[in-house]
């Protein structure tokens, strides 16, 4: 621009040149910067509108990410609940029921779950309550399975009980009888041929050659091994639950009182001592002190079935044997 | 500014109008905007590199949140996964107290439809292949020709069956309890481990689990022909009651609480003829099911089909195939 220009001074009648005054030149360049600025702003909201600024976008996707993983969450927080579910049905449908007793009742296991405050000032953005439905559903979880533990200790306890209940029941025949071919004489009153009249016959006897090995029925600790007139070497083993075994006649018996014994243990062996005709085992159960009849608790290899024939025979009358 | 501005000629030697051209305005903008730029850019730079926008600091703000109280979050749940483990092996050892057999897997109880997908890829590799399109049809075709035949043995059934009246209405067709979850059936019929003994038994019928005093229904139409009440034996069938359906059938109800019809009693199919209990063998309340046909034990499972879908009969025979220890 080193061009001259000239303006037409009317006063003189002559064109002179323009001079760039100070003024002049730092009003120009001030107007220029100023038009520039309004532009440059311009410019920037035009930028703004239309792009995300890299620091925001960056934050964005990890916004988005951070989501993502919320969601993750969230759909773990469901499995962990179809998982607890799943368990209380279990328990309650069908481990209860037979176990024989009650399930554990909806107000227990629904029980309150922390109020509302609890939860409300956690946060201030706007996502809280993805955040807030995420701590209840912990927390919600976390008492369910509180209780869910609880009654699987109850469960165990129950059935620790029965398996000890199972065991002391006197269930088996005291000698090995397959078809319970040895069974001579059963429960009931009897004719007795030697005192000549009917005498109670508060047991079982069965027949076999002296020596023959004579189990305990059920755990229990005996109460006392000793040589009787009428029993001979007599066992007497106390179960619990109510449940006592006697084993008369034995040849020798080898437990002591106050040993443990098992179902299935050996406690002694088939003889013909004390008030008896012929080497038999004469064996009685007794619930609640009173004797009832031992083949109400034994029935191995039998069904149900061939066990109730067995029954209609064994009610025929036959001579005791003691 | 409204002065003219005039130049000096050199070539007219005359003084003439500075015009304003084209060019002339054209580097005017560009400058303008190129001065813009710079200042928009630095500003820009400037302001990102000091200060944050209000969005960006919202954001921040959420993000950090979000971390903090996902992180908090992740290990309760890491917890929270721990113990469900623990319970969930706690319930496997106590099925394999009470049942004597290992846990169905889940799959199996999910009674997956698999089979779509694999007919999905037959087809469509088979459309592709002519021969095996032909082949296929004809396959179908003498299929459907054998089924015709078997069609006709299975109308004669159907024949006989509307013949001989209310064979229909007698067949042992329901579950002999109220059953809705499937929950109940606890051991089928086939050899199974005795509970008293621990020893392998055949299991003559189906043992089905409920709490004391559900009803018992009569599964068909049928007499009351044998009922036992009073049981005092700790072995053997304890109460029960045996229904005969004509036709050959009989049903027998054992273990029973209670009973609610007397021999000789007329029954309709799901008539409320006892109560469950657990009168004599048995080691839990249940009612323990049979269906006798022509004096011989038969499986029970193969008739009790009424008012089951396929997934549901499929759950209870997966249930009732269990080698487990029964209940009596």
């Amino acid at each position: 621009m080193a061009k001259i220009r000239y303006y037409y001074n009317t006063e003189t009648c002559k064109y002179e040149p323009i001079k760039a005054t100070g003024k002049a030149v730092f009003l120009n360049i001030l107007g220029f910067l100023s038009v520039s600025l309004i532009i440059a702003l311009g410019l920037i909201y035009l930028y703004r509108a239309n792009f995300t600024p890299i620091k925001e976008s960056r934050l964005l996707a990890e916004n988005h990410d951070l989501k993502v993983e919320w969601n993750i969450l969230k759909d773990n927080l469901v499995n962990a609940y179809s998982s607890v579910n799943e368990l209380q049905f279990k328990d309650d449908k069908i481990y209860r029921v037979i176990l024989d007793t009650d399930p554990i009742p909806s107000t227990v296991r629904e029980g309150g779950v922390g109020g509302h405050d609890k939860y409300e000032g956690l946060m201030s953005l706007e996502e809280n309550q993805l955040v807030i439905d995420a701590y209840k559903s912990i927390d919600d979880i976390k008492k369910k399975l509180y209780i869910q533990s609880k009654s699987y200790d109850q469960i165990s306890n129950l059935i620790t009980e029965k398996e000890k209940m199972w065991a002391a029941r006197p269930a088996i025949q005291p000698i090995n009888n397959k078809e319970l071919t040895r069974l001579h004489t059963t429960f009931g009153p009897r004719w007795h041929p030697i005192l000549k009249r009917m005498n109670p016959h508060e047991g079982l006897d069965f027949t076999a050659p002296t020596g023959t090995p004579i189990y305990a029925t059920g755990d229990g600790i005996v109460t006392t091994a000793y040589p009787s007139t009428t029993y001979g070497n007599v066992v007497f083993i106390n179960h619990g639950y109510g449940y006592q075994t006697r084993y008369a006649h034995m040849h020798k018996y080898i437990v002591k009182r106050g040993q443990s014994v098992k179902r299935g243990d050996i406690i002694g062996y088939v003889g013909n001592t004390g008030r008896s005709q012929a080497a038999h085992l004469h064996y009685e159960v007794l619930f609640n002190y009173k004797p009832v009849n031992p083949i109400n608790f034994f029935q191995r290899d039998l069904n149900n079935e061939e066990y109730e024939k067995l029954i209609k025979i064994s009610e025929q009358e036959t001579i005791p044997l003691d | 500014m409204a002065r003219i501005k005039y130049y000096y000629n050199t070539d007219t030697c005359q003084y003439e109008r500075a015009k304003v051209t084209l060019s002339d305005v054209f580097l005017n903008l560009m400058g303008f905007l190129s001065v813009a730029l710079v200042f928009a850019v630095a500003i820009l730079l400037v302001y990102n590199a000091y200060f944050e926008s209000p969005s960006e600091i919202q954001l921040k703000k959420e993000n950090k949140e979000l971390k903090s109280h996902y992180n908090t979050l992740q290990d309760e749940m890491d917890e929270v996964s721990e113990v469900i483990a623990a319970l969930e092996d706690r319930d496997n050892n106590i099925y394999r107290k009470i049942y004597e057999a290992e846990p169905l897997a889940d799959e199996i109880r999910q009674a997956g439809s698999g089979g779509a997908e694999l007919y999905k890829r037959i087809m469509d590799k088979g459309l592709a292949d002519e021969k095996l399109v032909i082949s296929t049809f004809k396959k179908i075709n003498n299929l459907k020709k054998k089924a015709r035949i078997q069609n006709q043995s299975f109308d004669e059934i159907m024949h006989l069956a509307k013949e001989k009246e209310g064979l229909l209405s007698s067949l042992p067709a329901i579950q002999p309890i109220p059953n809705p979850e499937l929950t109940r059936l606890s051991s089928g019929y086939g050899m199974r481990i005795n509970p008293f003994h621990k020893g392998r038994v055949k299991h003559e019928g189906i043992d089905f689990a409920a709490p004391r005093g559900t009803p018992v229904f009569a599964t068909g139409n049928g007499e009351v022909t044998l009922t036992k009440d009073n049981s005092t034996l700790e072995t053997g069938y304890g109460n029960y009651i045996e229904i005969d359906h004509g036709f050959g059938y009989v049903t027998k109800y054992a273990h029973l609480d209670g009973l609610n019809v007397s021999i000789g009693d007329q029954v309709k199919r799901g008539q409320v003829i006892g109560y469950v209990g657990s009168t004599g063998g048995s080691v839990a309340p249940h009612v323990h099911y049979e269906v006798i046909k022509d004096n011989k034990k038969i499986d029970p499972i193969n008739f009790l089909i009424q008012k089951l879908n396929d997934q549901e009969y499929n759950q209870l025979v997966t249930l009732a195939n269990r080698e487990n220890q029964s209940l009596d």
